[in-house]
């Protein structure tokens, strides 16, 4: 292929994978690639390296030194010193890829599907309590996944339902790299000079010692301290806020929403959840009504491989609504509580066995505190289908709602209050393909 | 071995090619991973089907092709997305490369070396995950975005012409 024209895929590949194409951009690239197979086997080099380096460096395979500021290096010979001794540290703990480094953290708590992926590229998805890691990626894979880890200087990080951590170490500061979920963090005091860093989409903190928790989506982060201070910066436009106890901030990329701290004045114990505000994992759509009028949005079932102690993988179907993980005011169960649901299942889809239950399950966090821990229940709805054009409602009291607990062979479900506790997010599942579909879910108090 | 325990092995072994291959027809990373989802659904569904004395990369790079033109038929009115007719060629000359790439990717590491220093911490900064990290670094080193940017093209070039380089060398050219 002629180098020029080289030049110009390249270019055309550059804007492709930093998803700045126009249309007429793409229109052209179609153009060189159709009939071309010198053209398309560039295309496919170029996609490839792309994924290549990203799993690359997100798996921490390019090893650099870190940077030095230059303007301290003229600051001479202590700082100089200070420097040389922070990078031998650096080295001592990173260490080579043979060497014999300590763990950086240990799994302390878990449940449902997770997986480690470590620096050498291994992918581990049967890990147990107490397992040592190295740095490396922990994912989360379904709603009732969660896994807790003590770092080695006392710290604790939980992530819980569809998430992904990436932890590290540089120049001696603590990383977290959350990429999407959520986290929960009990910091130990951190050394002034090496604060914790988190970042997450749209965000970098710095933190000191506190409990906070993190919320990511693919377009923002809300930060919740509870305790202490975190430092945030969005990364946008550079600005800070310092976020103290019983504060939040959102930072949101491409956004020109004011970025403050806001003061937790209150809670709520009654919510109904907002679509799409609400939705975290679902196929969320308006159906449409007479005259091009859309209906308000729902969000339907997505298919998801569930994993649990004891049992084989199945496959399932979930959507999952954030609660205090989205809303305006941490919301908090009272025991009378009731979830009102209302939904639609789609009865043409109904299998061998015409199922129509589901599982409805929630996650809870400590009242200004980090994660506490997930609550299930079984549902049965009876629809009178073509009466009522497959839609249901029902109202499930919070008491019915049942503790996961941990056995070493398998699961069981157990009574235990949630009374008092902030309700992170809910999900609903079905174990076959329903069509489940979620209109809206509503906390109350008293019958309506 | 048990067959859902194989097919949990297959699929954590495996997957990161079927994302690679999805990535490539759809080269949307939010639509690529919910194919790539729907594709984990559809092997499953039909695990049972699956002739085990068979290589499961290209049974399962089959129903990620169908999955794909399904993808590219939801979306048929929207520009980005490529005609099905280049979705073939695609898929025709992607068999074709499949036996080379892995000894591409083994070049890559080398090549990487080969960077000087500030190249290197670009390409890091660019690929480690994290949003806005070109933008602080702009900022940081008072350089323009777009040469950075520029840079990084510059980069992604060097890189391909070592591998095309070393693959000639080994007798593996594609071309």
């Amino acid at each position: 292929m002629h180098s020029l024209k080289n030049t110009d895929l390249d270019n055309l590949l550059a804007k492709l994978v930093e998803d700045s194409i126009t249309d007429e951009e793409l229109a052209v690239l179609e153009k060189i690639l159709d009939g071309d197979v010198s053209a398309q086997r560039r295309y496919f080099h170029y996609l490839d390296l792309h994924m290549d380096l990203q799993e690359r460096v997100t798996q921490s395979k390019i090893h650099l030194r870190t940077r030095f500021r230059l303007s301290k290096w003229k600051v001479v010979g202590v700082a100089a010193m200070f420097y040389l001794w922070s990078g031998l540290s650096y080295f001592a703990i990173s260490g080579s890829s043979g060497s014999k480094s300590p763990p950086f953290a240990r799994i302390t708590g878990m449940d449902g599907l997770i997986e480690w992926s470590a620096q050498d590229g291994s992918i581990i998805n049967d890990l147990s309590v107490g397992d040592p890691l190295k740095e490396g990626i922990l994912e989360g894979l379904n709603s009732n996944s969660w896994v807790k880890i003590e770092l080695n200087d006392g710290s604790e990080a939980i992530i819980s339902g569809v998430s992904k951590l990436k932890f590290s170490q540089d120049e001696g500061s603590k990383v977290l790299r959350l990429s999407q979920g959520y986290l929960s963090v009990n910091a130990t005091p951190q050394p002034e000079d090496k604060p914790m860093l988190v970042f997450s989409p749209g965000a970098r903190a710095e933190v000191l010692g506190t409990q906070f928790n993190v919320v990511a989506s693919p377009e923002s982060t809300r930060y919740t301290v509870n305790e202490g201070l975190v430092r945030v910066k969005r990364i946008d436009d550079g600005s800070v806020q310092e976020v103290s106890a019983n504060h939040y901030v959102v930072a949101k990329l491409k956004s020109e929403d004011e970025f403050k701290s806001v003061l937790l004045k209150d809670y709520s114990e009654e919510w109904k959840s907002e679509f799409p505000r609400d939705a975290r994992r679902g196929h969320l759509y308006q159906p449409k009504l007479t005259q091009g009028i859309l209906a308000p949005h729902r969000l339907r079932t997505k298919p998801c491989l569930w994993f649990e102690k004891g049992r084989k993988p199945e496959l399932h179907f979930s959507v999952n609504i954030g609660v205090s993980a989205t809303g305006p005011l941490p919301v908090r169960i009272d025991k009378d509580a009731k979830f009102k649901v209302r939904g639609r299942i789609d009865t043409n889809m109904f299998g061998v066995d015409n199922s129509n239950s589901f599982l409805v399950g929630f996650t809870s966090n400590y009242a200004h505190g980090g994660f506490f821990g997930k609550y299930i229940t079984k549902e049965k709805v009876d629809l009178s289908p073509k009466e009522n054009n497959d839609q249901f409602e029902i109202e499930i009291p919070v008491s019915e709602f049942m503790k996961v607990k941990k056995g070493k062979l398998k699961d069981s479900w157990v009574l235990g209050s949630s009374a008092g506790l902030e309700l992170l997010d809910i999900w609903f599942v079905t174990y076959q393909n329903i069509g489940l579909e979620i209109f809206d879910v509503e906390i109350i108090l008293k019958d309506e | 071995m048990d067959k859902t325990a194989e097919f949990v092995r297959l699929w954590t072994q495996y997957h990161r090619d079927i994302e690679r291959y999805v990535y490539s027809m759809i080269p949307r990373s939010v639509d690529a991973a919910e194919v790539v989802q729907v594709v984990s659904v559809k092997l499953w569904e039909k695990w049972e089907k699956y002739d085990h004395e068979r290589p499961f990369i290209p049974w399962a790079m089959r129903f990620a092709y169908l999955e794909i033109l399904k993808w590219r038929q939801r979306l048929a009115r929207e520009k980005l997305v490529f005609s099905d007719e280049l979705l073939e060629q695609l898929s025709s000359t992607h068999e074709e490369l499949d036996p080379l790439m892995e000894m591409r990717r083994k070049i890559l590491g080398q090549c990487l070396e080969k960077l000087n220093k500030e190249d290197r911490e670009l390409v890091r900064l660019r690929y480690d995950g994290r949003h806005g990290a070109i933008k602080e670094e702009a900022e940081r080193t008072g350089k323009k975005m777009h040469k950075l940017y520029y840079a990084l093209e510059r980069i992604r070039a060097q890189l391909l012409n070592c591998i095309d380089l070393n693959m000639s060398k080994g007798g593996m050219a594609d071309a």
